[in-house]
């Protein structure tokens, strides 16, 4: 247990030290939310009017400490006041709007991804001197590098704009009501094609030569070629075999592309203006909405710190020797 | 590799060797490797078209050369953008700036890595425990959203704030793998073995484990590179980057803007779009073979056949078989 | 405006616009959507705070004044009247008018919402308490408001359509320091759709009033407004006739949009505010007034709004610092005077700088003074792409008679402070746009404007023109009000603080597939610009079904 506790302590310093850094940023840097609002409203606000708009926000505030206490309490509370951009509406309702769908598209795509990826690296290490061996992974490697602005603005231009068989924007269609009927969640799968597609893409690749090295490793050793000795199917030693032992190291790697896969979702959803943390997290970057930004960061940390525990905990599941 | 204690009384005839090996190295890496021919191929043209942008270019990638969005012709051959760009000036152009900013961005990236996962790795203790928990803070920051608030907040900034940005914040993953590595050739006889000779910590880093890092720290570099090429253009389509430069990034940028693939005029988005891609392949591919090179248990292909054969061969005859 | 007294029109200003289609023609029903560019719908039905998302929908005016068609549109006011001092405004409302949750709205409500706005500064948008010289706002009879002033000034009146009147009986009920966190759930308003569907991130549908005032209006039943992106999100639901009307910016409208359906799909573009390059005149070389006119004619408005701009903006050619957008006013003598100052003429440009001593000696190709180059940035704001595009091309036209411009793109902050601080040397900015022109001018002249206003740093001022500016508000006379434009505006040419280049285009596309009564460049009735309160209110009361 005591590996865990480690883990565990070090993820709350670490989240101490995020949530810090976090604080600092947006006071580091030039230019405030009242200066984003007057530049958006192009000469339709009264200057005249500065002051009274700052009060209104709350942007009054004290010593650069008390600020800082402030923050960290509100972190904690999760009471991090309104959002700039949607005033007076409060960041977490905002934040709370668009995060399942960023989830959606981020774990939805990761999984994808990693099953698809998993079997083509598998396969391709069992198969590495055949054709599929051969060509695939380095073809999946040419395709997966591509710049995910690059992959979602072909698909983009390619399938929703050329050939007109997807749709270009939002999370479903906006005139259905969300529920749990047929329609509705097939326009949700719909609209989510491109957008997890391009994400599937991008990510695939890293499943690819993960498994497979890992897979080519564990093939080298004795008990698989016992294995094969035995006679055993090769669908038998590739997966309960071999499988099984190349998975570990892969199972590591998740935690980290969680990360990524969030990060690989902003880029997306700005691409097909779909309606999650990403885009919210542009316009408020836009409108120097601190609390705004703030917000989408903490939840970005924390996807990744408890993705990292998760993976934690897989790892002393599999691996009962390291939790001594 | 360079710890070679021979010296040979003829220089010339050591460099000859030198060249020799070189080439017997490149030999062994192209042959039989399609891919590694094909991404070093698609680079070097990149490179090159890069290198001599001024002489390949036909008109000024700044200056407005043309009517807006004229599609490709004789004159312009991949095109105008709508300020009258010429967009194989511009994509020829855009190359050096996108290319430079991924490799200074690389280069500052596996710098870092290198000093704190060889550090780290080698002098264990507090040191390392102290190296390691902050490249793992550093892991855990969702690295492009920090990027694209750091670029925002530092209002549009230049390229090369972007490739100091993203070298300073894509370290982390690079370290760890060389930590690893380091710490598994640190117990290796070869480094004990000059421990005992009393060689310096310093020349022990440099001369005897950086050489075996080699392999890894390339990957880890091009691996960096690609990302940061990925980053550069995605902050340039975010319109973090600055417009008035020409990078692969600002022509999406422009592109976007101008909404050229909605009025039709799709070479001012796709030819930046698929330089972008086509340079990120090749990478990879390149990437993908050094990781070949440097783990031969990955090798594939007829080269695995013919050492299968052989090895079955050898143990026949040892009557293994 | 044209008589002394603001005089009640018995007619409503509406009526008397759509005249051309006759009343039993008209279908009623009809869904009107509408492009929003946000990141999305909440529940926020506060008009100070919603980003005036309901103006004129939720909540009707209480008058409104027409730039295109130079009128007073009366809403639910029946008139408003100056008393002969100019110290107080008499404004009656009409009668039997309601709320929308069917209580009688009175004057004790629109005297209430103009107090309201004294106890949360933030929505008092024109700041006619803290700044402005209002000192009551009272209802003296169920229908009558007062608004007495300290000084006489007859441009005051044009500040109060943008106040909202809300309903007393529930907006008195919250608390001071909780105006602007109000979110107005279950909204109560005058306009002529007040009824909410439905709020979803992505789409808000309102329905019709069935308290309006007006007699079977609005024609149409509801308005949805859709949330978008941006405008490149927002051109091909256009194309695909998603959208009724647009307010956007649409890449090469006529080849997209317009093409997409020929018969239904219009786009109007009528000139919005003049934009202007704002020049330090404090500092060398531009204290030289030939130098400045050089610049001037260097550069070629038509093909800068041609290619920077899709030629969707009216070049300026007015050296008097107004344009189309006030065009009644625009004295047509003074424009043709100094016409010479805005048409392209490099050659005379160059001429003008060999006079000014302004010569390229070391042959570089550029100019310069003492062995000193000139070079100067242009400022811009980051990101406002059409503008970078503009800056880029006048940086073009400079170097052609010698001069070195550099394009800076910065962040908003330092735009800002530099155009208020007038530590630019060459900016681009907007000019104000307003209900009469003596605005613009204020911001550009008035002394007590230096330091405020984006438009006062170029440093041409002087306690005459001060006066000058000052005395329009004496005097309520169309005529003698005319005489000080013109004054201004021989003033503004003369002297050359800024230098003209174009008005912006009022973004407007519209489908005639299911709804009609648009204004156009055929039916101009109002300036069709969405994100004003007033003309949308009068536009979605003229529209009806095909």
């Amino acid at each position: 247990m005591s590996f865990l506790l480690r883990r565990l302590s070090f993820y709350f310093t670490a989240f101490l030290i995020a949530i810090s850094f976090n604080f600092l940023l947006p006071r580091m840097m030039p230019g405030n939310p009242i200066d984003a609002l007057f530049a958006a409203a192009q000469g339709k606000m009264d200057p005249a009017q500065m002051d009274a708009i700052k009060e209104m926000y709350g942007f009054m505030d004290g010593s650069f400490f008390e600020q800082y206490i402030a923050y960290i309490q509100s972190v904690f509370t999760l009471d991090l006041g309104p959002s700039v951009l949607m005033f007076p509406i409060d960041v977490t309702t905002v934040v709370g709007m668009s995060l399942p769908w960023t989830m959606f598209l981020a774990l939805g795509s990761l999984i994808v991804a990693l099953i698809i990826g998993v079997s083509i690296g598998t396969y391709s290490a069992y198969r590495r001197d055949g054709f599929f061996g051969q060509f695939v992974p380095p073809f999946l490697a040419f395709l997966s590098n591509f710049p995910y602005i690059v992959t979602a603005l072909l698909l983009f231009y390619f399938f929703g704009l050329e050939l007109e068989l997807l749709p270009l924007a939002y999370t479903y269609d906006p005139s259905l009501a969300p529920g749990f009927s047929l329609e509705f969640i097939g326009s949700v799968a719909k609209h989510a094609i491109l957008p997890m597609g391009s994400m599937i893409l991008v990510g695939i690749a890293t499943w690819v030569f993960n498994m497979r090295n890992a897979m080519i490793n564990v093939l080298g050793e004795d008990y698989v070629t016992m294995a094969e000795a035995k006679g055993l199917s090769s669908y038998r030693v590739m997966y309960r075999y071999a499988g099984r032992n190349a998975i570990l190291p892969v199972a590591t790697a998740i935690a980290m592309a969680i990360g990524f896969s969030f990060a690989g979702s902003i880029m997306t959803e700005v691409v097909f203006n779909y309606q999650g943390l990403g885009n919210i997290l542009l316009k408020g970057i836009m409108a120097r909405d601190y609390p705004l930004i703030q917000a989408i960061l903490l939840i970005l940390v924390t996807a990744v710190l408890v993705a990292n525990f998760i993976a934690d905990l897989l790892y002393v599941w599999l691996d009962p020797r390291i939790s001594k | 590799m360079n710890n070679s204690i021979a010296s040979a009384p003829n220089q010339q005839s050591q460099f000859r060797q030198t060249c020799s090996t070189v080439w017997m190295k490149c030999k062994a890496f192209f042959s039989g490797n399609p891919p590694a021919i094909i991404g070093v191929s698609l680079i070097m043209v990149i490179l090159l078209g890069a290198l001599f942008a001024p002489i390949l270019s036909s008109h000024n990638p700044d200056k407005r050369v043309a009517r807006p969005h004229v599609a490709p012709n004789a004159e312009h051959i991949l095109g105008s953008t709508r300020n009258g760009r010429d967009v194989f000036s511009q994509v020829l152009y855009g190359a050096r700036k996108t290319l430079a900013v991924s490799l200074f961005a690389g280069i500052i990236a596996m710098s870092i890595a290198i000093a704190v996962g060889v550090t780290s790795g080698y002098m264990g203790g507090k040191v390392d425990e102290w190296m390691n928990f902050a490249t793992n803070v550093f892991l855990v920051f969702p690295q492009l959203p920090l990027l694209i608030v750091l670029a925002a907040f530092l209002g549009q900034v230049g390229s090369m704030v972007i490739a100091v940005l993203l070298g300073f914040t894509s370290w982390p993953w690079g370290a760890r793998v060389i930590r690893s590595q380091t710490m598994a050739i640190r117990n290796k006889e070869f480094i004990i073995s000059a421990e005992v000779m009393g060689e310096s910590k310093i020349r022990i880093i440099l001369v005897e484990i950086l050489p075996n890092l080699i392999s890894i720290v390339f990957g880890g570099f091009l691996g960096t590179v690609i990302y940061a090429m990925g980053a550069e253009a995605a902050l340039g389509f975010l319109g973090l980057g600055d417009a008035t430069e020409v990078s692969w990034g600002s022509m999406l940028y422009w592109a976007q803007v101008s909404s050229s693939l909605y009025t039709g005029a799709w070479w001012e988005m796709l030819v930046p779009a698929i330089a972008l891609a086509l340079t990120g392949g090749a990478l990879a591919l390149i990437n993908m073979s050094i990781d070949q090179v440097s783990n031969p248990k990955l090798k594939t292909g007829p080269h695995l056949k013919l050492w299968k054969k052989m090895n079955h061969e050898t143990e026949k005859r040892r009557g293994l078989v | 405006m044209h008589s002394k007294k603001i005089l009640a029109s018995i007619i409503c200003g509406l009526l008397a616009s759509s005249s051309a289609v006759m009343a039993d023609q008209i279908k009623q029903g009809g869904n009107l959507v509408v492009p929003i560019i946000n990141t999305g719908f909440v529940d926020n039905f506060n008009p100070y705070t919603s980003g005036g998302l309901y103006d004129g929908v939720l909540y009707e005016p209480l008058i409104m004044f027409n730039i295109k068609t130079n009128s007073v549109e009366y809403r639910l006011a029946k008139s408003a009247e100056y008393s002969t001092d100019l110290k107080t405004i008499t404004v009656k409302l009409r009668d039997g008018l309601k709320w929308s949750d069917g209580k009688a709205l009175t004057a004790k409500d629109v005297a209430f919402s103009y107090n309201m706005t004294k106890t949360a500064p933030a929505f008092d948008q024109k700041a006619i308490w803290t700044t402005g010289n209002l000192i009551s706002v009272e209802a003296t009879d169920p229908t009558t408001v007062v608004f007495k002033l300290n000084t006489a000034d007859s441009t005051f009146i044009w500040g109060l359509s943008n106040y909202h009147i809300v309903p007393e009986h529930i907006w008195s009920k919250v608390a001071a320091k909780d105006l602007a966190t109000f979110t107005n759930p279950n909204p109560v308003g005058s306009g002529p759709l007040t009824d909410i569907k439905y709020v979803k991130p992505q789409q808000i549908e309102v329905c019709r009033n069935d308290n309006y005032y007006l007699e079977n209006r609005p024609y149409i039943d509801c308005i949805t407004f859709r949330s978008y992106n941006d405008n490149s999100q927002i051109q091909p639901a256009l194309m695909k006739g998603e959208i009724d009307w647009g307010s956007n910016f649409i890449a090469d409208v006529e080849n997209t949009f317009v093409a997409a359906d020929p018969k239904n799909n219009h786009f109007w573009y009528p000139a919005n505010d003049a934009i202007h390059l704002y020049v330090n005149t404090k500092e060398k070389p531009f204290d030289n007034l030939n130098v400045r006119q050089a610049l001037s004619m260097a550069l070629n408005r038509d093909e800068i709004v041609d290619i920077a701009a899709y030629g969707y903006p009216t070049a300026n050619f007015n050296a008097g610092g107004i344009a189309e957008l006030y065009a009644p006013f625009i004295n047509k003598k003074i424009s043709d005077k100094y016409k010479w100052i805005t048409t392209y003429n490099p050659e005379k440009a160059k001429q003008l700088l060999d006079e000014a001593g302004y010569k390229d000696t070391d042959g570089d190709g550029f100019r310069e003074m003492d062995g000193k180059n000139i070079d100067f940035d242009i400022n811009v704001v980051n990101g406002w792409t059409d503008w970078i595009q503009v800056v880029q091309m006048v940086t073009e036209y400079f170097e052609e008679i010698g001069i070195k411009a550099n394009v800076k793109t910065v962040d908003w902050s330092v735009y800002d402070s530099g155009l208020k601080d007038s530590t630019y040397k060459m900016s681009i900015n907007w000019s104000k746009v307003a209900t009469n022109p003596i605005e613009a001018y204020q911001t550009y002249f008035l002394t007590s404007q230096i330091g405020k206003s984006w438009h006062a740093g170029h440093g041409v001022h002087s306690a005459e023109i001060d006066t000058l500016i000052n005395s329009f508000g004496l005097t309520n006379d169309a005529k003698k009000q005319q005489v000080i434009l013109d004054k201004l505006q021989e003033f503004t040419a003369e002297n050359l603080p800024f230098i003209p280049l174009f008005s912006n285009a009022t973004w407007f596309q519209y489908s005639t597939a299911k709804f009609v009564g648009w204004p156009s460049e055929e039916n101009p009735y109002v300036q069709p610009s969405f994100y004003d309160g007033g003309n949308r209110n009068l536009i979605i009361n003229n529209l009806h079904l095909k």
